[in-house]
């Protein structure tokens, strides 16, 4: 068998009724890798560490970090590149970017960061840039993993600004906010593209297993510039498209032609689930079977030398007439579905806490709850719903309720590898 | 087009989860011939002073089951003599049978004891508890002191907190 990207769809009702009004459909599209040779080479990699050693990071934390990159430094093989840039009022390159062999001056140059000043992240991300661009491979992967614990003032915009010149580069970034004190909107703005995503550390003592986790997840990408389209029927939309595994994110589709939608869905880790959720409007539909949507992955298998695979799926459904069909959803669209949409209203509920709206914002979360705790998400369900107590009586939500509510619903919480055990 | 039930706004056929609220808007084929979604019941009918001295039969064919409109989740509840209605308080002792906390209760104005179902003379009713927030069967308030019956498609509403009765006979 060819190595390549096997699909799977799930649609959220098999048939539906004959109607002269549009429907909504729902379709799951969970992707595998299918024909792997068993020891696929792995790519290597070209990691820039980037560090805030701002005051607030003095004691454990710094020495968790430490430790943390130890263990990077470990993970890293001979044709792995190393960089480590740390910042505070300003920015430093610790360790230009290396093959990582001399691993214990790796580490050594690594002991010696001292917390002290204040947060400016924009030159960090500036030097990151460049230590990632210094050892640019022509086939591997490339990232930046920021680790900061605070807020850096007037420099957002510039943040965002290298970020997405790094990503537009190829350049991955994973953000890892510790504490409370951080800023979730930046880091998630930063974030939002492929490749990247923005993670809460709830305990220090975390960090190494998650720096950790993220080292072996981008030693196991196995898929790199994986393209999402999907050609339509007419008069049908595609209202959105949200990876919902490993972590809940919505993906930028562009209307590329007439029917036609494109997607960025970037490489793929072997160690990750990867599945998607659609959300199709349908033009009226007359009873027999109907083809909605030809869904395609394009992609390059860099360990098979294979560039531009594609994998295509028609979506078809079974219409007959209304009164012969019931209500019946897939209970595994409806689970994830349930979880992306507590993923919205939470994002609806700050947006209304913002503009001080405070009853709409209670009433958003308090409906995410109501989802988190019918796809089974217990613990969850209940920091929304205190949060939303919360600000219902006092006007504002908690710091890191907000955090955990933020990044819990999307599954990038902790360790990282505990949200993707959940099962449908 | 379908009607969210919980916010009112208009939603494109085959919507599991209104856009505008996050609610359930899946109807179930059953739920067609109630009378939450094909019209009224009208008045509360066979309201009755409160006695004490009633005798309470346990039904024991009967089975009565609420759905709360806002997530759908469905209660089956066992034959008993008075079912209480509420949140429940572990720190007071207060275990409702009816436990609306994961609901959204406490937003949704839902007391700690709000309301009682109770079996008698072959029907069910209910009793609302001097909540703050009321009790109504159709959307017509239960007055205090007084028993409401209920019948098969009816929405109960504590507070803002929706359910629908289904009685099986």
């Amino acid at each position: 068998m060819s190595p390549g990207i096997r699909l799977k769809r799930t649609l959220s009702r098999t048939t539906v009724g004959a109607s002269d009004e549009q429907q909504l459909l729902y379709v799951l599209l969970e992707a595998a890798p299918e024909g792997m040779p068993s020891q696929m080479p792995q790519l290597p990699l070209n990691i820039c560490l980037l560090i805030d050693r701002s005051s607030s990071m003095r004691g454990e934390r710094l020495q968790y970090v430490k430790a943390a990159a130890g263990k990077i430094i470990d993970q890293l093989g001979q044709d792995d590149f190393f960089s480590l840039v740390t910042f505070n009022d300003r920015a430093e390159v610790v360790v230009q970017a290396q093959r990582a062999t001399q691993k214990a001056d790796l580490k050594r140059a690594t002991n010696s960061i001292e917390a002290a000043g204040g947060t400016e992240m924009a030159m960090g991300m500036a030097l990151a840039v460049q230590e990632v661009q210094r050892s640019m491979l022509p086939r591997g992967v490339s990232r930046i993993l920021l680790l900061t614990d605070g807020r850096t003032y007037g420099d957002e915009a510039r943040c965002v600004e290298i970020a997405r010149r790094a990503q537009s580069r190829n350049i991955g970034i994973t953000a890892l906010g510790v504490g409370l004190e951080w800023n979730e909107d930046l880091l998630e703005t930063m974030t939002a593209r492929e490749n990247s995503h923005a993670q809460y550390i709830t305990s220090a003592g975390d960090i190494a297993d998650v720096f950790s986790a993220e080292v072996k997840r981008m030693h196991s990408i196995f898929a790199q510039q994986v393209m999402f389209s999907t050609t339509l029927r007419p008069g049908s939309l595609l209202r959105s498209l949200d990876r919902v595994q490993p972590f809940i994110t919505p993906v930028p589709v562009v209307e590329e032609a007439e029917r036609r939608w494109n997607g960025n869905l970037g490489d793929w880790p072997g160690s990750d689930t990867h599945a998607f959720l659609l959300e199709i409007v349908v033009p009226p539909l007359e009873v027999g079977e109907q083809a909605l949507a030809k869904i395609s992955l394009r992609y390059d298998l860099p360990g098979a030398n294979l560039r531009d695979q594609v994998v295509d799926e028609i979506v078809r459904i079974t219409v007959r007439p209304a009164a012969e069909v019931g209500y019946e959803v897939d209970p595994g669209v409806k689970h994830w579905l349930e979880r992306l949409v507590a993923y919205r209203l939470q994002s609806s509920a700050w947006q209304h806490v913002e503009a001080g709206r405070i009853e709409e914002a209670t009433q958003r979360l308090q409906m995410a709850g109501t989802r988190l705790f019918e796809a089974g998400e217990r613990e969850l369900a209940r920091t929304v719903q205190e949060e939303a107590t919360r600000l219902l009586h006092s006007g504002a939500a908690s710091d890191e309720g907000r955090k955990r509510i933020r990044f819990g619903t999307r599954g990038l919480m902790g360790h990282g590898n505990e949200e993707r055990t959940t099962e449908t | 087009m379908v009607r969210c039930a919980n916010c009112q706004s208009s939603q494109i056929d085959g919507t599991i989860f209104c856009t505008e609220c996050g609610a359930s808007v899946v109807v179930p084929a059953k739920r067609q011939s109630t009378t939450l979604f094909s019209g009224r019941r009208g008045t509360v009918q066979h309201a009755s002073p409160v006695e004490a001295d009633e005798q309470a039969a346990t039904p024991i064919e009967t089975r009565l089951a609420l759905q709360v409109l806002t997530n759908g989740r469905q209660m089956r509840l066992k034959a008993h003599e008075e079912l209480l209605i509420g949140r429940r308080d572990e720190a007071r002792g207060i275990v409702p049978d009816v436990d609306l906390s994961d609901d959204g209760g406490y937003e949704a104005g839902v007391s700690r004891r709000h309301a009682i179902i109770c079996w008698l003379d072959g029907g069910y009713f209910v009793e609302d508890l001097s909540s703050a927030n009321g009790t109504f069967v159709n959307d017509q308030r239960v007055e205090p002191q007084l028993r409401a019956a209920l019948h098969n498609g009816d929405e109960l509403r504590c507070g803002t907190l929706g359910m629908r009765v289904e009685i099986s006979p």
